[in-house]
């Protein structure tokens, strides 16, 4: 799921990355519909928008970032 | 500031547990009422307060109870696993003394753990956890 949006971000990053570094893309399919300040304003304005249906929020961002969690409860 | 404490005679064994429901972010819940639509029931579980967990993660679930759909991807790595990507919602979590937090939660399987959800620091970071091994007790307030 979301590789569609996935692969728009990736068309996009580069352009994203000079204009809005540290800020948060909604993408739908093919189409990058804005660029945000923060998050919450992200996921209102792509809800506002779409609706309940799958949507990519994003922070630009160069280096992607991967979550570390310490403890083992998680199943992968 | 609201909060809620919590006596576990086992706190040790099993940690900072609680009762927690997840209900619907609020652009859904809205437009669900707008359209005249019921909406989900809650979702009721275990979570743990987890201070190493960089985000707060559900089990994969607990999402399709709600009808929530994803909005993004993470990805994470745990002490035995490499990077591994997953999904990411936006869901409410109602805390036991009736706050809700919103925050975008990682879906993964939690529930061979006995656990619906993990408590991470990006929710922490808004409040307070007091952990008293002394009594068995925990406080978290917001």
């Amino acid at each position: 799921m979301l590789e569609q949006e996935i692969q728009t971000y990736q068309e996009h990053k580069k352009e994203l990355l000079a204009d809005s570094a540290g800020k948060y893309v909604v993408i739908k399919g093919q189409e990058v519909a804005g660029v945000y300040d923060t998050e919450g304003d992200a996921l209102r304005e792509a809800y506002q928008r779409y609706g309940n249906v799958p949507f990519l929020v994003k922070k630009i961002q160069d280096l992607e970032e991967t979550l570390y969690f310490a403890s083992n409860l998680i199943t992968v | 500031m609201p909060s809620f404490t919590t006596q576990l005679p086992d706190l040790h064994q099993r940690g900072p547990i609680f009762e927690a429901r997840f209900i619907v972010p609020p652009e859904i819940e809205k437009a669900l009422t707008t359209a005249g639509k019921p909406l989900p029931a809650l979702v009721i579980g275990t979570a743990l307060i987890d201070t190493g967990a960089t985000n707060t993660v559900i089990d994969e679930d607990i999402p399709g109870k709600l009808g929530l759909n994803p909005v993004g991807v993470t990805n994470i790595r745990t002490a035995t696993t490499d990077s591994h990507p997953c999904l990411t919602y936006s869901i409410r979590i109602v805390f036991p003394a009736g706050f809700a937090i919103r925050t975008t939660a990682i879906a993964a399987k939690l529930k061979n753990q006995g656990l619906d959800a993990l408590i991470g620091r990006e929710i922490l970071r808004m409040g307070t956890l007091w952990y008293n091994g002394y009594n068995g007790t925990f406080t978290f307030g917001i």
